[in-house]
């Protein structure tokens, strides 16, 4: 383990806070995993309070989990409403929604 | 926290234009009309897009001898349009796909002799990123993560992140 021999403590810990950070980063950024990004950013916030922009992109992961999160649970009631007949009516607003949703997933992908 | 980790070298420029006026005008050109297109960010490039960024670049008079209505007409046909877009996003990309591949190589050398080299591959994970490949970037530092956590590179390696 030769890379080992060029750092102290200090710098490994550094580095380690630095790679959960940029982790962190690439998942959210390229919408591969908020869930993973959000926990990357923590660690790398943990490690290094002072990273600043790993809050930054910490907040903006945990924004993106929970929007996620939200429209998932909102996609899934309302398919279910669907299904039932859509007894209050407004079932063209909801298809359209449904549409959106997949239509951005298409392109997120 | 101090030691960020050293940021890819990059590569030097295979000329020097500042020692050709003309050729430094002529490349200060070509980059002022490719950032056009880049900042035109619209569906349709119209001459004036093109001259306002020129004189954005290069920070001089850009005299044209010709009507205002010539300036609103599409410099390129759709297909074009989106031609050139696609090649100077390319060209942007070219040296970040040196660094990768220079960075890559210098970590499968280090391996071969048992030295796993977490900052390469961090590095190499950043410029993926840069570049826009995000999959590619993930396999690269999770690597490193992995090693710096005392977990060792195998499962990454078996998995191409390096080759």
């Amino acid at each position: 383990m030769r890379w080992m021999e060029s750092y102290n403590p200090q710098e490994m810990q550094a580095l380690l806070a630095e790679t959960h950070y940029h982790l962190g980063r690439v998942l959210c950024e390229g919408e591969l995993d908020f869930d993973r990004a959000v926990s990357e950013l923590e660690e790398a916030v943990r490690l290094d309070p002072d990273n600043i922009r790993a809050h930054y992109h910490l907040g903006q992961a945990i924004r993106q989990q929970i929007e996620r999160n939200k429209f998932k649970r909102a996609e899934e009631v309302l398919r279910i409403y669907l299904m039932k007949g859509a007894p209050l009516g407004h079932e063209d607003e909801v298809r359209e929604f449904l549409g959106s949703r997949k239509r951005q997933e298409t392109t997120s992908r | 926290m101090g030691a960020a980790p050293r940021k890819p070298k990059l590569p030097e420029t295979e000329t020097t234009l500042l020692d050709e006026p003309q050729a430094a005008f002529h490349g200060r050109l070509t980059v002022a009309f490719i950032r056009s297109l880049e900042w035109a960010e619209k569906p349709r490039i119209v001459f004036d897009d093109i001259i306002g960024r020129l004189r954005k670049e290069l920070g001089e008079d850009v005299h044209l001898r010709t009507s205002e209505e010539a300036l609103t007409r599409p410099a390129f046909s759709s297909a074009a349009q989106f031609e050139l877009m696609q090649s100077a996003a390319e060209l942007e990309r070219a040296p970040l796909r040196k660094i990768i591949a220079v960075l890559k190589r210098a970590v499968e050398q280090r391996q071969k002799a048992e030295d796993y080299w977490p900052e390469g591959r961090l590095n190499a994970g950043i410029a993926c990123a840069a570049a826009g490949d995000h999959h590619q970037a993930r396999q690269l530092i999770k690597e490193a993560v992995d090693i710096l956590e005392g977990r060792g590179p195998l499962e990454g390696d078996r998995a191409g992140g390096t080759q």
